[in-house]
């Protein structure tokens, strides 16, 4: 009878469990990294953790199940109670219970224990690509250090790579510690002001955009702090790199006047864009602006009609209030010759 | 003299006056308990609400119900109150009104030190909420990483409240740690050895150990950020060649032990409570003390497990991350021995008993994520996502649970009036529903890669049910808490007498009248066995002896009782002292520039002030006759 009450609570109770693990194992969402992801380092983590919910619902189901079932057998509602036999303790059972959960933890350290040093070391480290991240209040700068002999590549906030090939990333940050985080690609690696600077490794095992994310708070805006991956082609990458290392297009009719204002306004005292005279350095640097899926550190979508672009510069506050950006006023003709400008930088 | 034999006929008139002077100049442990628990209530109910806007702005994607800079202080807030003003306030008050009770004490070691506990840790949770009066509330989150307390990157008033709430408490709780220690050490009852010890006194004292040695750590780290702010210094400006990491280690040396300092008083009281409401004594004592001996001392050795994903490097990462593991097994080890303590016994699933098993369901849930935490590769994805929120709410809100069980076991003893148990089933139904029900899909959140500490988020990303879900579940858990408010009153008002002993209980805190009367005990009892007044009730070998249930040394066997006890008297210097300090931390944060709403150098004249007040207390405690 005591078995029979026991199978109805455990029974139903793994049976919740496993719809509830198997509805993780599509999908959820371009953040969710227990169901399928794209990099070998975020796959291993993944069936680490699937190896440990499993082992966890093990013992949620055991303890819970003794604590419920205890509860049911033994409860004494009503009435003159008699005393229990007054037990003070079993030496077998205390050995017993140290030893097994000594047991459980041995093996989640097995597995664990190779996976830390695997990540610590990049595989194919001469033959991966180094880009270098520099996070700053609340946006990213990626840059391609000597990526064709002598040249640099910067870019804001989308980091290109080729699929299959091993990225490894030098984090530094402008101000605050931050977190680097594509949770498709890999776990997070914090990324700390001053001279320690954190190494991350990663790949993108089939071509996507994939979404990062600033892990560690880091102020007003750190929950808009995003950033994509867009994983290529090789052809298409090395394609690519040779049209970011040449000069953007003359710009033409509506763009020439965005051009314009876009020195006037004092946009180029913050942004760069090469090849032209404008060569701030405090904001993200603007040069392939127009080929970007986003806008505002991830947070709006640029598309086509550049409403998204719109709406980030005639009040970058009510976007994200606290941003270094600040609202400049600007005529809503004068925006749009500006985003009509920005358009044209791919 | 403060003897208690006073003729009554001299008595003065009581009036309302002296009856606020009785309470602010007491010494008496078991007032300062009931401040410290009225206290911790208002905090409970502040943080409760601070953690209601949480889930209102979190509601729905995009939600612009709090401002940016709002939310992050709310969060911050919402943190640091229930960790440092709830829990640990709670854990103060059953320090103060059960230990020196269960000890078979007069009172606590140092009467008065425990009375500047008290005025430390309010003054020190005024200061700390302070900001919001300039409407900047600390804002870095409850661990404050530096850079981002540097005055560069946040010139505002939050980060300096959080300095000097922080250090203000620290004192308060270091006094306290010392004076418990003191009190368990060696105020002890004739036959109490140590090993006959009430399992809530043992974790009182290692809690205590834990306080003195942790909180010095963070005193030392909270200097550093509050000269770096003050005068310039360069502890964490990375641009002068300073590793801001410094303060994680500082920080998670005092913070890893402070996660015990919370739960294992908790533990405690899950230890007292099985027992009582299974008629069984606790299964495998020395195991249960042992257990918390072994956590006690490994918290000192896990502290970077904060840190796995700020680049130590793969050997660091492994230690920490075993030596974490390791904590699971006398955790373990307790949860079995509680589940043993239950086996045949004869459960009465009164209120205190429910929240107490409640908190055995939901621990083991906190334990088994903290694992998965541990182990470092699974960490790097979960980290700083709403899996870690999950997890620390099994841990740290589930201490409410512990906390709830110790309120409707002990209220009786010390109002004389008993809870109500249909409003308390009410009460712990809607929160133990609401608990799981908000915090439980946190896990699925984080492994769907939602980041913490976000005050908006897209929509689409497979966040928006269980984000909308679990705000509307965490009023279960604000409606339960109004219907323990409800019986709380009630209870004061018009609840049913409690008697000496309603629970059948077995420690000697059962043994005394209801309420206890100011000296505790008129005759120190003489200890001989563990569960001490079970015994005298049963007997050794559990059978029940019938006519030893009364009191000795209470009614009409010793009718000249409590005539010449030696008790401390009142005092109102502690009081005073703890306004000094207090006033003088508060004129160190008005020392920041008159721009951000400081005083600039005018805040010399505060911190002087401050400085005048504590001498002039600390020479007149000093000096303060004995008796």
């Amino acid at each position: 009878m005591f078995g029979q009450r026991l199978t109805r609570i455990i029974g139903p109770s793994l049976l919740v469990l496993s719809i509830l693990l198997t509805g993780c194992t599509r999908s959820v969402g371009p953040m969710d990294w227990l169901g399928p992801v794209a990099g070998d380092q975020a796959e291993h983590q993944r069936w680490i953790t699937w190896y440990l919910l499993y082992l966890g619902a093990a013992v949620f189901v055991f303890v819970e199940g003794w604590l419920l079932y205890s509860i049911i057998k033994f409860r004494r509602p009503l009435g003159p109670s008699v005393l229990p036999p007054q037990i003070h303790g079993h030496r077998t059972v205390e050995i017993l219970w140290t030893v097994i959960p000594t047991l459980i933890v041995g093996a989640i350290a097995v597995p664990s224990v190779p996976a830390i040093f695997a990540f610590a070391q990049p595989p194919d480290e001469a033959g991966a690509l180094r880009v270098e991240v520099l996070a700053h209040q609340w946006w990213w700068e990626f840059r391609y250090p000597d990526i064709v002999a002598g040249k640099t590549i910067t870019v804001a906030n989308e980091l290109r790579i080729p699929v299959g090939r091993t990225v490894i990333a030098t984090l530094s940050s402008a101000d605050v510690i931050h977190s680097f985080w594509v949770p498709k690609l890999s776990g997070k690696v914090d990324v700390i002001p001053g001279r320690q600077k954190n190494q991350i490794w990663f790949n993108a095992r089939e071509p996507g955009e994939y979404y990062g994310w600033c892990a560690e708070f880091c102020g007003t805006q750190h929950a808009q702090m995003r950033f994509r991956v867009k994983a290529l082609a090789p052809a298409e990458f090395e394609a690519w790199v040779r049209a970011r290392l040449s000069p953007p297009p003359e710009p033409q009719g509506a763009a020439r006047q965005g051009y314009e204002l876009f020195g006037a306004r004092g946009c180029g005292g913050c942004h760069t864009v090469e090849g032209t005279p404008y060569q701030g350095k405090v904001g993200p640097n603007l040069t392939n602006i127009g080929e970007r899926s986003t806008v505002a550190a991830g947070v709006l979508a640029n598309d086509p009609d550049g409403r998204g672009l719109f709406r980030w510069i005639k009040n970058p506050q009510e976007v994200k209030p606290g941003a270094k950006m600040p609202n400049l006023g600007l005529s809503d003709a004068d925006v749009g010759a500006i985003v009509a400008y920005l358009k044209t930088l791919k | 003299m403060a003897t208690l034999g006073r003729a009554v006929g001299v008595s003065p008139r009581p009036s309302f006056l002296g009856y606020l002077w009785s309470w602010f100049t007491t010494v008496d442990h078991k007032r300062i308990g009931i401040m410290y628990g009225a206290t911790t209530l208002a905090y409970l109910l502040l943080g409760g609400i601070e953690a209601l806007l949480i889930r209102l702005q979190l509601a729905h994607a995009e939600n612009k119900f709090l401002d940016p800079d709002t939310y992050n202080q709310v969060f911050t807030m919402h943190g640091l109150t229930m960790i440092f003003l709830v829990v640990m306030g709670f854990n103060a008050t059953l320090f103060n009104l059960v230990v020196p009770l269960q000890i078979g004490a007069r009172d606590v070691a140092y009467p008065r030190l425990n009375a500047l506990s008290y005025w430390m840790f309010l003054f020190g949770s005024v200061l700390l909420n302070l900001g919001w009066l300039w409407g900047q509330a600390p804002d870095v989150g409850w661990f404050g990483y530096a850079p981002l307390t540097r005055v560069e990157v946040n010139p505002g008033l939050g980060p300096d409240f959080y300095v000097m709430g922080l250090q203000a408490l620290g004192i308060s709780s270091v006094a306290s740690g010392l004076n418990f220690v003191a009190t368990i050490i060696n105020h002890r009852a004739p036959g109490m050895s140590l090993f006959r010890l009430p399992v809530f006194s043992w974790m009182a004292l290692f809690t205590s150990f834990l306080m003195i040695f942790a909180l010095p750590v963070l005193a030392v780290g909270l200097i550093e950020v509050m000269f770096d702010r003050l005068f310039g210094t360069n502890f964490f400006n990375a641009e002068a060649g300073a590793n801001p990491l410094l303060w994680q280690h500082l920080f998670w040396v005092f913070g890893h032990p402070e996660v015990y300092i919370l739960v294992l008083p908790a533990m405690g009281v899950i230890s007292e409570v099985v027992p009582v409401f299974s008629k069984k004594p606790l299964f495998g004592y020395p195991f249960v003390v042992l257990s918390g001996l072994f956590i006690a001392f490994l918290s000192y050795g896990v502290w970077a497990h904060h840190m796995f994903a700020v680049g130590l490097g793969p050997v660091a990462n492994t230690v920490f991350g075993i030596t974490t593991m390791l904590i699971g097994i006398p955790t373990g080890v307790k949860i079995f021995n509680w589940l043993a303590t239950l086996w045949r016994g004869e459960l009465r699933l009164k209120t205190p008993m429910l929240f107490a098993l409640a908190f055995i369901a939901v621990f083991t849930v906190g334990g088994i994520s903290g694992v998965m935490h541990a182990t470092v590769p699974s960490d790097y994805q979960q980290t700083d996502t709403y899996f870690v929120v999950a997890h620390f709410h099994y841990v740290v809100a589930g201490i409410v649970f512990a906390i709830f069980a110790g309120v409707y076991y002990w209220w009786p003893k010390y109002t004389g009036r008993l809870l109500d148990e249909g409003l308390g089933k009410a009460h712990f139904w809607l929160f133990f529903l609401g608990f799981n029900l908000t915090f439980g899909p946190m896990h699925l959140l984080g492994l769907w890669g939602m980041p913490r500490r976000q005050y908006t988020y897209p929509p689409g990303l497979g966040w928006d049910f269980l984000n909308a879900f679990e705000s509307a579940a965490a009023f279960l858990m604000a409606l339960g808490t109004l219907v323990f408010l409800v019986n709380a009153v009630f209870s004061l008002l018009k609840g049913k007498p409690a008697g000496d002993d309603p629970w059948d209980g077995r420690t000697l805190e059962w043994m005394v009248p209801t309420p206890p009367p100011a000296y505790n005990f008129a005759q120190i009892p003489v200890v001989g066995a563990r569960d001490e007044f079970w015994v005298r009730k049963y007997g050794p070998e559990g059978v029940r002896v019938g006519a030893s249930t009364h009191n000795p040394g209470h009614g009409a066997d010793n009718p000249g009782h409590g005539v010449a006890i030696h008790l401390p008297r009142p005092s109102y210097y502690p009081a005073i002292l703890a306004f000094g300090i207090g006033l003088g931390m508060f004129g160190a944060v008005l020392l920041r520039p008159v721009e951000v709403g400081g005083l600039g150098p005018m805040g010399w004249v505060v911190v002087g002030l401050g400085a005048l007040i504590t001498v002039f207390a600390a020479y007149g405690w000093s000096f303060e006759p004995a008796s």
